[in-house]
């Protein structure tokens, strides 16, 4: 029967096309999905959310000390306590799903550039109503680094500013306690869907590695770079610009994002890439990232921002041109490889 | 099509894709199309699920027919991000039934008395549905004949390794020949298919595999309602008298007839051969273009290519003033994610994207030269690499039949 002669001509197309292979017929190395979700989980996110909120709370107490009796010494402890917090948000900055994104928290907790006329009078009241749109360019750790930063003396002497501060840092350790406490029950939904079509945890991780380093392009360095504006830079628009420690703030996001990509010591997605055998002119795609990232680290480790910027912008170039190249690696070739879609809904199909 | 309407405007997609976008893409030779506000689209969407209910039920049947067939084709024409070859097939479809006697049984029309029953149409309007179909699979087994396909299992050894958390078929993704299989079965399948549906004694085993095909790229692939149409639609294979028993189970007897035969329409026939040349040379056009289709896409567009390709792809658009300072354009400012995932790996929608950025920001007071694109694409598995010239000024190109010699080509 027509049937039964075609399924056998199938059946041996099939068996001719797969032995051309390979000789011997081994699984690949069966990637464990769901354990590289599990130390995403609880060795990468659920740390680094524990290690924030702990800063968090001990810039909240140096904060307390300084209000109880002001000096100067007191707001330089203060500062350094408030430096590790920041730093350490950016560092979390990228883990933007789950009770993170429910919470929409990367647009809240650092919005920046700031309003600072709004600051100023939300400084003079000692409070304001946080979470309200109105207000997003005027809380925060941005707010934070100008009102720590910009007119010492001020804060020193004015009650309401103080408070204000105050109210801020409440804010931000409020969150990131909720943030790290729906972390521990969220974990079990995020390891158990190792599906990658849009919404699943594997998508989100590759989007967020992918949006909080364009992010890092163009807010941090792009923009203040003059790269939107004719070449005109706009170096008061660079995150931590008042404590000017921009350079310690983004190598700390380079550094959560590269966490967020090769899971620590554990497993990540370099080691899924690996798994697939992804490449890029024949070498290892994971490498290449990684290489780049280790780079850029060190591009920040030497670098005075604001002084560059102000100065001698066109030194940053060679940074910027590997900031280039590895958008292009994680944006095409990792996506692709991993069957990951940058697309934030379902689609209809092709 | 009423049921995929509803999912469609349930999930948000008319605001995010039709009415949010600050631009569209429009399709060529369609950007005389006008632009709708908001109202404009939900009153279509509307007009498609009243007349989809219009063709279900046969009340007023042309009329509903016609009605659909310019709504959604509108809609479509809308922005070609949106291009889906199924989108492309209702569309034929619809616009093949205004010109059928459909409402002749089991409709409303008869009912009412608007039109008379019949049992017995022209042999071509059940034979150019049948055809339509055919094409379909017949080309997407055409396009499968690609040594990406066949020889390396591209895209699906990308693809299918990623759905491993699937019950029963995922524990197969992680043997080195599984891909294989699934694309020699696809390629085999396609081509094959609609012989066997046409032929009588195979056709109920041809429709199982039919069903079991469908299903299961439902399940491996996010790709909306495209598997029920096709199960649903390829049932036109089936003879008279089996349509016949069914309805009868299901609707009841048949409307009483005085077995008056449609008129056949004699001028029909120049039409009908028309619209089959076309379908069957419109898919080739990509063959007057240099260099590999997948890469540079012309003529990629309305030739049943269906999940044939994995392709990413980042375009950084720079617009250059007249005093040699630049802007460095970030596409989420003006695209949704979709609009810029497809630009990005389609020339014709960067040509579209590079002059609207440059009237935007002429009209910001910029002197513009000149807008540049430094993109990279990847597609079924490569290393990313240069798309475009990045120093051709995009916004002084056309988009035209003539080949775009700014796409760097492809070299293997």
């Amino acid at each position: 029967m027509k049937i039964s002669k075609v399924f056998i001509f199938c059946f041996s197309a099939v068996l001719f096309a797969g032995c051309k292979r390979d000789s011997e017929e081994v699984p690949r190395d069966d990637f464990d999905k769901a354990a590289m979700l599990k130390n995403m989980a609880e060795e990468v996110v659920q740390v680094s959310y524990s290690e924030w909120e702990s800063k968090v709370e001990l810039l909240q107490q140096k904060a307390s000390e300084f209000v109880a009796a002001p000096s100067e010494s007191k707001l330089t402890k203060m500062q350094d306590a408030f430096l590790d917090a920041f730093k350490s948000w950016t560092y979390c900055s990228v883990f933007e799903f789950g009770p993170a994104a429910d919470k929409s928290l990367r647009l809240k907790v650092n919005i920046f550039p700031i309003d600072t006329a709004q600051i100023e009078i939300n400084a003079l009241a000692g409070d304001v109503a946080f979470g309200n749109a109105q207000n997003a360019e005027s809380v925060g750790f941005a707010a934070l680094d100008y009102l720590l930063f910009e007119n010492e003396e001020e804060l020193i002497s004015s009650n309401p500013r103080q408070a204000y501060v105050v109210a801020n840092i409440e804010w931000i350790r409020e969150l990131s306690e909720e943030v790290n406490t729906a972390w521990n029950s969220y974990q079990s939904d995020f390891i158990s869907n190792t599906s990658s079509g849009a919404g699943s945890p594997l998508s989100n991780l590759v989007n967020e590695v992918n949006y909080e380093f364009e992010l890092f392009k163009n807010a941090r360095i792009g923009i203040p770079l003059g790269k939107k504006t004719l070449g005109v830079t706009q170096v008061h628009k660079l995150e931590g610009f008042y404590s000017e420690h921009s350079a310690e703030l983004s190598q700390s996001n380079i550094s959560g994002i590269k966490n967020a990509f090769t899971g620590g010591t554990g497993l990540g997605l370099d080691d899924y890439l690996n798994d697939l055998d992804a490449r890029k002119n024949g070498g290892l795609l994971s490498a290449q990232i990684k290489d780049l990232l280790d780079e850029l680290e060190s591009d920040l480790e030497s670098v005075n921002l604001k002084y560059a910027i102000e100065n001698e912008p066109s030194k940053l170039d060679p940074m910027y041109n590997r900031i280039e190249q590895l958008v292009v690696l994680l944006k095409v070739d990792m996506t692709s490889q991993l069957g990951v879609q940058i697309i934030y809904q379902d689609n209809d199909g092709d | 099509m009423f049921v995929g309407i509803a999912r469609f405007w349930s999930k948000g997609w008319i605001e995010s894709q039709f009415i949010e976008p600050l631009l569209h893409f429009k399709y060529f030779g369609f950007h005389w199309l006008p632009e709708l506000d908001g109202g404009g689209f939900y009153l279509l969407f509307v007009l498609m699920a009243i007349s989809s209910l219009g063709i279900v039920f046969g009340a007023a049947y042309r009329i509903s027919a016609a009605v659909f067939f310019l709504s959604f084709t509108f809609v479509e024409l809308t922005d070609v991000t949106y291009y889906l070859n199924h989108y492309y097939f209702v569309s034929l479809v619809s616009l093949i039934m205004i010109f059928l006697p459909a409402n002749r049984q089991y409709s409303l029309d008869v009912k009412l008395g608007w039109v008379n029953a019949t049992s017995i149409v022209p042999a071509w309007s059940i034979n150019i549905l049948k055809f339509q179909l055919a094409l379909v699979y017949l080309f997407a087994g055409i396009a499968k004949l690609n040594a990406d396909w066949l020889i390396d299992a591209m895209p699906l050894a990308m693809w299918l390794p990623a759905q491993d958390q699937l019950p029963f078929i995922g524990s197969l993704f992680k043997w080195e020949f599984t891909p294989y299989v699934f694309s020699w079965a696809g390629a085999i399948y396609d081509l094959l298919i609609p012989v066997f549906l046409l032929i009588n004694s195979t056709r109920w085993l041809a429709y199982l595999a039919v069903v079991i095909f469908h299903l299961m790229t439902w399940s491996l692939f996010q790709i909306g309602m495209f598997p029920f149409i096709m199960i649903g639609a390829t049932l036109i294979f089936f003879s008279p008298a089996s349509h016949g028993k069914l309805q009868k189970t299901v609707f009841g007897s048949p409307d009483l007839t005085e077995d008056k035969v449609v008129r056949n329409v004699r001028w029909i026939s120049l039409p009908i051969a028309a619209f089959v040349v076309f379908q069957l040379t419109f898919p080739f056009r990509h063959l007057a273009y240099d260099g590999n289709p997948f890469w540079h896409e012309q003529g990629y567009r309305f030739g049943w290519r269906v999940m044939l390709m994995e392709k990413a792809g980042y375009a950084q658009f720079t617009l250059r003033d007249k005093n040699g300072q630049s802007i460095e354009v970030q596409n989420s400012d003006f695209l949704t994610p979709a609009q810029e995932k497809m630009m990005s790996t389609q020339p014709d929608l960067m040509i579209q994207y590079a002059q609207f950025l440059k009237n935007h920001y002429n009209k910001m007071g910029v002197d513009t030269k000149g807008v540049y694109a430094k993109s990279h694409v990847t597609f079924n598995g490569r290393g990313s690499r240069p798309f475009v010239d990045s120093s051709v000024d995009l916004a002084s190109q056309s988009d035209s039949w003539k080949p775009k010699t700014w796409i760097i080509p492809f070299e293997s």
